[in-house]
């Protein structure tokens, strides 16, 4: 008897063991639309204020959003944010909810396919059935809720999106990356970089030029960290423009080339590709000792928190470069400055659609109404501006001709980043959590003229001289930055055809994770590979079992579809 | 009587069983089941017939076997640790000690891997900059990082986790040896080692016993966090078990029908688990559990 029972609390356990998917419950949404009662909804509710849980997966984080954005939010709209952790684990917690059946109040997804899914599973809220209360979504951002209502809403023909980051003004100012610590690139003699060889000569220089920062700690060449990686290393998609490609999303395993206004779609595993080109790089910088050995085991915000503690001398892009870069340090000529490669650079094209990383408001929140009431707000070209630039009124406000100025209290911050904004914190630290402005800086508002950042912006009379670090680079290539540089040197860049990219089907999201993670395993191993042989070893069995499983499949597929985006793109861009 | 017990079991073992059905459709998160295609036994072919779905489940399967064999063969250490602690006379020091070693039992895997950062992290862990500062190596061992003797390292990070609060039963069990039995043996002349070996160890047997089947009834459910966050692309060939590739390929590869057929397997490894421990209790105490 006793053995039958000890059997039978085993076998339990066996069993209990086994992955079990719970069931869920159908999300109780099917008739979310219906009429809102706006009116009365929005103002009674706008008094007191409400907690809206937010998932941004292109955030980085987590927990009651506080400081001078938070502050604004809920001016504006009475909304407390409580972001949910992302980090290396968003798009795994955004799987798990969805199994589960329902989303929190607001969700930035990363890419389309994610949108997709949560249409079909009828999770998101539709936009056009709370038009009253997002008037400033549907008067700044019709193409894109438009394009999500024709290409992503599973045939129902409603927005349950709504596109990020839309540009539909070119960008002629402002920093891109790479950037490089340009005082010790000075140092040793600031010699042109055309080659990836030419850049890790003088990585190689600069880090002999100064092993160790100021509290005695190792500096590397540069240091780069796994979080973000899904179907390969997600950091050779940053690298990829600079070196004239495209790599469309982190799951995609294909670059784009844009040669002469036509465009050719090929596999990141293909000789010469960027993705390539990059990991040898990689390689070859962790021989030298440039590449920061941690980089593997280490989280985003470590090799943030070493960036900022000048430890690191190359960046792909602003991560941690501007808390290093005071404007003290740059008045010294210490600080980081973007490096223009030899490269044809590819730059993104107008964005009407934005980019995909989208904002949907779930159809399970309980405070649709509210949800909306953010969403329409943060579709506001003053918020926008405020998101970018600081609070309304404080660091910059509507001046006597009509344009927006930087007052002097945004300079004042500038020369004391540390101080205390509002809230508790600092300026830096209170900036929105959000990661997904909805306009580019460039984008210009049609009331006043002027665009959202304010790098666009008319310089006001009072602003401090720019910085000798600026001015060095300025003498040295003829341009006020790097995104004029660029547009002087037309030659030099590339601009990408399209900017809305394939949504993938079920199947090559599968292909592309199977093959993925052989990708992602190997590419590590290559960079970390002892010698010449273990890295050709280790790259002929990344190419030839990625092939095995599929590679080419996912990359005829992806070129057929991109061909119809093209199209497809074409209709939306006017 | 014992029917609450069974609604219980019914509940929570019977009940998840009903999971199994995802393995027969093309299952897509958020969308009702029994919208999604029914696939049949396509996922379990592919188990089997996939070259590279059939290598990797061989390798899992090896390093969820052998780390789970490592864990049994280790699974004396707690009892050996009690032993040890009995031996002391001193009470404080013996508290002190035993507190000590109980206490990483409630920190968390994610904490650990932030102390084993802390700890061997190539640039400011403690070790490397002894190691540096000493002069016996210029250049950091990056020790996170490496695909060498993973499975002994993570056996290490088990056994520093889980000694102490393994022990605890054994320190309990063995207030339960009845007195009398020592004091006999002291006066027939047996030494405390004597004591030990044929007083104490027997005494304690049948707790191991029940304890070993239990841990590995244990072994195979909490044996993803600690690996999880391990992980990394070096190590990722050995640390792999069968409970973090079905995560890896469910929620990360969007493949839940897959991961799901693969999760069966696990039954197949907790009963060849349970029937070894079944007869190393035969063969050394003659009598099984089953």
């Amino acid at each position: 008897m006793i053995r039958r029972k000890v059997l039978a609390f085993l076998l339990a356990g066996v069993m209990l063991t086994t992955l079990a998917a719970c069931s869920g419950n159908a999300p109780n949404n099917a008739n979310s639309s219906g009429s809102p009662n706006a009116g009365t909804a929005s103002t009674n509710s706008s008094k007191d204020n409400v907690e809206l849980t937010v998932l941004s997966l292109p955030g980085n984080e987590s927990g009651v959003a506080t400081g001078w954005w938070a502050e604004e939010v809920k001016k504006a709209t009475g909304v407390t944010l409580n972001f949910l952790p992302t980090g290396d684990q968003g798009e795994q917690k955004l799987q798990a909810m969805m199994a589960s059946g329902s989303l929190p109040d607001i969700v930035v997804f990363k890419d389309y396919k994610q949108v997709q899914n949560a249409v079909d599973a009828n999770m998101l809220a539709a936009y056009d059935d709370y038009k009253e209360l997002v008037p400033n979504l549907y008067a700044n951002a019709a193409t894109s809720l438009k394009y999500y209502a024709d290409n992503l809403s599973g045939g129902k023909g409603k927005s349950y999106g709504v596109g990020t980051k839309i540009k539909t003004d070119p960008e002629t100012k402002g920093d891109s990356g790479p950037f490089i610590r340009y005082d010790l690139y000075k140092k040793v003699g600031a010699p042109p970089v055309n080659t990836l060889d030419d850049l890790l000569a003088v990585l190689k220089k600069m880090q002999d030029a100064e092993p160790t920062n100021a509290d005695g700690q190792k500096v590397y060449g540069l240091s780069i960290w796994k979080d973000w990686d899904q179907s390969y290393m997600t950091m050779g998609m940053f690298a990829a423009p600079y070196m004239g490609s495209k790599i469309p999303d982190e799951k995609s395993l294909v670059e784009i080339h844009n040669v002469g206004g036509e465009s050719k779609v090929e596999s990141i595993l293909s000789d010469d590709s960027a993705y390539m080109n990059f990991l040898h790089f990689l390689y070859q910088a962790n021989q030298m000792g440039l590449l920061d050995p941690d980089s593997i085991t280490q989280r985003f915000d470590d090799a943030v928190a070493k960036t900022t503690a000048g430890r690191v001398l190359f960046a792909l892009d602003g991560w941690g470069t501007s808390d290093f870069s005071t404007v003290e340090r740059q008045n010294q000529g210490i600080g980081f400055m973007p490096l223009p490669l030899g490269y044809t650079r590819t730059r993104t094209a107008l964005q009407p659609v934005g980019v995909p990383w989208t904002m949907s408001v779930s159809a399970s929140s309980k405070n649709i109404e509210k949800a909306m009431e953010f969403v329409n707000w943060n579709y506001s070209f003053d918020a926008a501006r405020t998101t970018e630039n600081g609070p309304k009124g404080v660091t910059w406000d509507i001046d006597a001709n009509g344009k927006p100025a930087l007052t002097q209290k945004y300079f004042d911050i500038q020369q004391h980043p540390d101080d205390v904004f509002a809230d508790g914190k600092t300026y830096a630290k209170g900036a929105s959590p959000l990661n997904a402005l909805a306009f580019w800086g460039s984008s210009i508002n049609p009331e006043d003229g002027a665009a959202v950042g304010n790098v666009f912006w008319d310089k006001s009379p009072y602003a401090p001289a720019d910085t000798k670090l600026r001015l060095d680079w300025q003498a040295d290539y003829g341009a006020y930055d790097m995104n004029s540089y660029l547009t002087k040197n037309a030659d030099k860049t590339q601009t990408e055809t399209v900017a809305t990219y394939p949504t993938l089907s079920d199947d090559m999201v599968v292909l592309s994770s199977r093959i993925g993670d052989v990708v992602k395993t190997n590419s590590w191993k290559m960079v970390l590979a002892k010698n010449d042989a273990e890295y050709n070893e280790l790259k002929d069995k990344m190419i030839s079992d990625a092939d095995k499983i599929g590679i080419n499949d996912f990359v005829k597929w992806y070129t057929d579809e991109y061909k119809k985006a093209e199209d497809l793109a074409a209709e939306y861009s006017e | 009587m014992s029917s609450p017990l069974l609604i219980l079991v019914f509940v929570f073992s019977y009940m998840p069983l009903y999971g199994w059905i995802y393995s027969f459709y093309d299952y897509k998160a958020g969308r009702d089941l029994f919208s999604t295609d029914f696939v049949g036994l396509k996922n379990f072919k592919m188990m089997f017939t996939d070259h590279y779905a059939v290598t990797n489940i061989l390798r899992v399967m090896k390093n969820t076997l052998g780390m789970s064999f490592l864990g049994i063969v280790t699974s004396v250490f707690p009892m050996i640790f009690a032993i040890l602690l009995s031996e002391i006379r001193n009470l404080r020091f013996r508290k002190t000690i035993q507190t000590l070693v109980t206490i990483p039992n409630f920190i968390s895997w994610v904490l650990v891997y932030s102390i084993a950062y802390a700890m061997f992290s190539t640039n400011d862990g403690l070790l490397n900059r002894i190691l540096i500062n000493n002069g016996i190596r210029d250049e950091g061992i990056n020790f996170l990082a490496s695909g060498n003797h993973v499975w002994l390292t993570m056996l290490g990070y088990g056994i520093w986790k889980g000694l102490g609060w393994g022990a605890i039963i054994y320190i309990a069990a063995l207030t339960n040896i009845d007195a009398e039995q020592y004091e006999a043996a002291r006066i027939d002349g047996a030494g405390r080692l004597k004591m030990t070996w044929h007083i104490t160890i027997p005494g304690l047997l049948p707790t191991f016993f029940v304890l070993l089947l239990l841990s590995i009834g244990n072994l195979l459910n909490n044996g993803m966090e600690q690996y999880f966050v391990f992980q990394n692309a070096m190590n990722k060939d050995s640390i792999e078990v069968l409970d973090l590739y079905v995560y890896n390929q469910g929620m990360v590869g969007y493949d839940y029908s897959f991961a799901t057929a693969v999760g069966m397997l696990k039954s197949v490894v907790s009963v060849l688990l349970l029937f070894f421990a079944n007869f190393l209790s035969k063969i050394t105490r003659g009598e099984s559990v089953m």
